[in-house]
């Protein structure tokens, strides 16, 4: 246990260290600067609307898949590179122990950087109508969402040293076009997770609820379900990285 | 000891030209070519240049075959004209130069060869300039080759002579607005890579950066912050773009906000010179 | 009888391990193995030293044959780790950490108390600096971070690629006797290094690898002698060295002689008739010899011959 908890603060650290942290952060802000300005002069239902319109949607589908391509990758992607990869393997420690600390502090990182920018918006939105009634399922969305990219991504990272690169052609070309564009590959779309979730708590009367639900494609809306798909997700990437880390030659880069 | 005696074993000093500074310069700018495209190194590095740059041509080589097989080609036609034909380069120029800039400027400050630069008869401005220089480069020719090959396919079948004279501006128009595009991105890139050690990292946050920009200003544009149409990176040069080409390919933002295309003009120049300035400062602390 | 490449109470084996990136094959056969004491792993560079030692330590599957520690294939059983410790070349490291806390990190992983960090800290003589982050720190103060962080698990096997880098004479010495005492107290030091003196002074015993095969094994003087096809220089200091060297240049076991002052050089392929025929030559003629050395029997003329040798 000491050792997990260990490798969890220490990568904390690691992936939301140096400027990182301030870049993201300032990221995960935007969702509220639209918010505030989109909404100004609004009624309560108008801009509840609105925040499902845009803050919610560059949430969602931009901020959440950023920042934790950006963590989530270098969770084990640095410590390949960075040569210190060795120091974690030569230690009685399960790789699948490893394997899930890495993603547990990946995790923490990301939905605690998306995660402030979700609250943030949903305060500014409750002062504008009144209401909190989004900012729990925004958490939710969140913390569902960025648990099952942190996860892929993490393995991604592991795998090679353009795992940004190619997260982002995922997320814009993928998430944001192909899997729009045909509402049947919204199950293979992470970001529809989180976005499902959020539409599972959200009550179905919520202004803008049913411009989200055509987001949704072919999914139902469901916290329960999308939290079984992160959780799946989640279990199926730390058995995959703990598998490499077992198999594959710890070279470094 | 008072006598001492050397021993010739062939050692002989350097008897040839000295190339000097503009020598220096020009074996930089090359070394920024082949890193760009991956030339003197493993396959895989030239895996994301040449597919991308294939991407950017093969439509244009397509048409152009279409073109001459059918016996015409309608000089009208608006689909893969040459206006639209940088809506597809635009982006993919956007990935590339993520990628070129990180990897022009990351590995020599991480590494630590920066310094060794300097320790030659070239300044740190020299090496911005001839880093800069290797990009334009790659970036000018994926932009504007494509626009040749359509040109020329176009003459081919509407009779060479008549076309290229009554059409030559196009030539010239799609290569300024290839500079449009290298002058939005490019700096930014750079700015981006001189603040990051992972060369990945920083085509990514560029990527990021840039997409969000696009994605909030549209936003608060609707809000009515027409202010806002300025940090639409992404869209500036494709405004300029349709400006030159007196064309009209796509709802661009500052054009919602409000902007004249001039301003967008103005907002591209600002933010390279800022960004330059800032690079150049940065390298020269690092080296 | 064991081979030189076998140690008497195995703790590492290795056999017919061998290693290849695609087409280049950086370990070839390679079989030996490693008790309890200080054994050096030379080899020039490029040699195969730090594969077989990731090897050793399961962080690269062999392609071929087998390594096992403490009987284990550390592979297959993660648990080994508990008496292993590796201090690896690269600057694994993390920088933002200070070296107190990169050392207490080491001890969390391993399941051992923190109470050694301090005692690991202070055998590397790294008390000024435990509390600065490793990131401001000179190289020589990372290798020593690395090995107080190997120290703080008490590892029964000790594995050292390169130890003594970046590190200055004081430190090096003070680095080598932390790795005699940790070798005298029954633990097995495996210590692989370029400072071929440092090497000599040491360890007890030699595993040479040359492009990526075992090209010696044993203690120095006793690889020197086995290599029987090289001449053997040796230094003779006597009085009247010109007579002793006209005398001595007519026997068949002589390969070559040179004087200078009152010292004469000799190469010969037979050392024994050479040990009993110069003092007899010196009797015979009446004159004092105050020495006989040989002049090849370092490891880094050992070294160098099993460099030539390979190329």
């Amino acid at each position: 246990m000491r050792a997990f908890v260990s490798i969890v603060r220490v990568t904390f650290r690691q992936v939301v260290g140096g400027r990182r942290w301030i870049v993201l952060g300032l990221l995960a802000l935007l969702p509220s600067v639209v918010m505030w300005f989109s909404s100004m002069d609004s009624t309560a239902s108008a801009a509840i609307d609105r925040y499902h319109d845009a803050p919610l949607a560059m949430l969602l589908l931009l901020v959440v898949p950023i920042v934790t391509l950006v963590v989530g990758s270098g969770a084990l992607g640095d410590e390949r590179r960075d040569g210190t990869l060795s120091f974690l393997l030569v230690r009685p420690i399960r790789r699948s122990t490893i394997a899930l600390a890495k993603l547990v502090a990946a995790w923490l990182a990301a939905a605690v950087i998306a995660g402030a920018g979700g609250v943030l918006a949903s305060l500014l939105l409750a002062m504008r109508a009144g209401t909190w009634i989004t900012l729990g399922p925004t958490l939710l969305a969140v913390a569902v969402g960025t648990a099952g990219y942190t996860a892929v991504f993490m393995v991604l990272g592991h795998l090679t040293s353009r795992a940004v690169l190619i997260g982002l052609v995922y997320v814009f070309v993928w998430e944001s076009g192909i899997s729009f564009a045909a509402p049947a590959l919204a199950n293979v779309s992470l970001s529809r997770i989180g976005l499902s979730a959020y539409l599972g708590l959200i009550p179905a009367s919520t202004p803008g609820y049913t411009s989200l639900t055509e987001a949704l494609g072919s999914l139902a809306p469901g916290a329960g379900g999308a939290l079984a798909k992160a959780l799946s997700i989640s279990v199926v990437c730390v058995l995959f990285a703990a598998l490499l880390l077992k198999k594959r030659d710890a070279t470094g880069e | 000891m008072t006598e001492g005696v050397v021993f010739d074993l062939g050692w002989r000093p350097h008897d040839g030209p000295r190339l000097g500074r503009a020598g220096a310069r020009r074996a930089l700018y090359k070394d920024g070519l082949r890193r760009v495209l991956g030339l003197r190194r493993k396959a895989r590095r030239k895996v994301f240049p040449f597919t991308l740059m294939a991407i950017a041509l093969l439509p244009s080589l397509f048409f152009v075959a279409f073109g001459v097989i059918a016996g015409e080609f309608d000089p009208t036609a608006t689909l893969f004209g040459h206006s639209q034909y940088f809506d597809l380069t635009g982006a993919l120029v956007l990935i590339f130069t993520a990628l070129a800039s990180s990897e022009l400027l990351v590995p020599d400050r991480v590494n630590g060869t920066l310094a060794v630069y300097a320790s030659r008869p070239l300044t740190v401005g020299d090496y911005v300039l001839m880093r800069s220089a290797s990009l334009a480069t790659v970036v000018f020719g994926f932009l504007w080759l494509p626009h040749v090959v359509l040109f020329l396919g176009r003459a081919w079948v509407n009779g060479f002579s008549s076309y290229v004279t009554d059409n030559a501006a196009i030539l010239w128009e799609t290569a300024l607005a290839s500079v449009v595009y290298f002058a939005a991105f490019a700096p930014l890139g750079f700015l981006v890579a001189a603040f990051s050690k992972r060369t990945s990292l920083a085509a990514g946050v560029f990527l990021g950066v840039i997409t969000i920009s696009s994605a909030a200003t549209r936003g608060l544009i609707e809000a009515g912050f027409d202010f806002m149409g300025l940090f639409a990176f992404q869209h500036h040069p494709g405004f300029v773009k349709d400006w030159i080409m007196d064309s009209s390919t796509h709802s661009w933002i500052p054009e919602d906000a409000g902007f004249d295309a001039s301003v967008s003009l103005l907002v591209i120049v600002v933010v390279a010179l800022l960004s330059g300035m800032t690079v150049l400062a940065r390298q020269r602390r690092a080296a | 009888m064991t081979s030189p490449a076998d140690a008497a109470n195995p703790t590492v084996e290795v056999r017919q391990a061998s290693k290849w990136f695609g087409q280049k094959v950086a370990v070839s056969d390679v079989s030996c193995s490693f008790g309890p004491g200080l054994s050096g792993l030379l080899g020039p560079n490029g040699a195969g030293k730090t594969t077989l030692l990731r090897m050793i330590c399961g962080l690269l599957s062999p392609s071929d044959g087998e390594v096992s520690i403490l009987g284990t294939n550390p592979r297959r059983d993660h648990r080994i780790y508990r008496k292993v410790a590796l201090v690896p070349e690269e600057d694994a490291v993390y920088g933002y950490l200070t070296a107190r806390a990169f050392v207490a990190f080491a001890a969390d992983l391993s399941g051992v108390s923190r109470n050694g960090v301090d005692a690991a800290i202070a055998s590397v003589d790294l008390d000024d600096a435990a509390d600065r982050p490793i990131s401001g720190f000179s190289k020589g103060m990372r290798q020593r971070a690395k090995v107080a962080a190997a120290l703080v698990t008490d590892p029964e096997v000790l594995i050292l690629d390169e130890p003594l880098n970046g590190t200055d004479p004081v430190q090096r010495a003070h680095l080598i006797d932390v790795f005699r005492r940790l070798a005298a107290g029954g633990r097995t030091v495996i210590v692989s290094s370029h400072v071929l003196a440092e090497v000599e002074r040491m360890a007890d015993r030699v595993i040479a690898i040359v492009d990526g095969r075992l090209a010696a094994a044993g203690g120095v003087h006793a690889i020197r002698r086995a290599m029987a096809d090289i001449p053997y220089r040796i230094r003779i200091d006597v009085e009247d060295a010109r007579k002793v060297a006209a005398t001595l240049v007519g026997a068949e076991s002589v390969t070559s002689v040179a004087v200078a002052g009152s010292t004469i050089h000799i190469e010969t392929s037979d050392l024994p008739d050479l040990g009993r025929r110069v003092p007899r030559v010196a009797r015979d003629l009446g004159v004092r010899l105050t020495a006989f050395e040989p002049e090849d029997e370092s490891l880094e003329s050992v070294f160098r011959y099993l460099v030539r040798r390979r190329s």
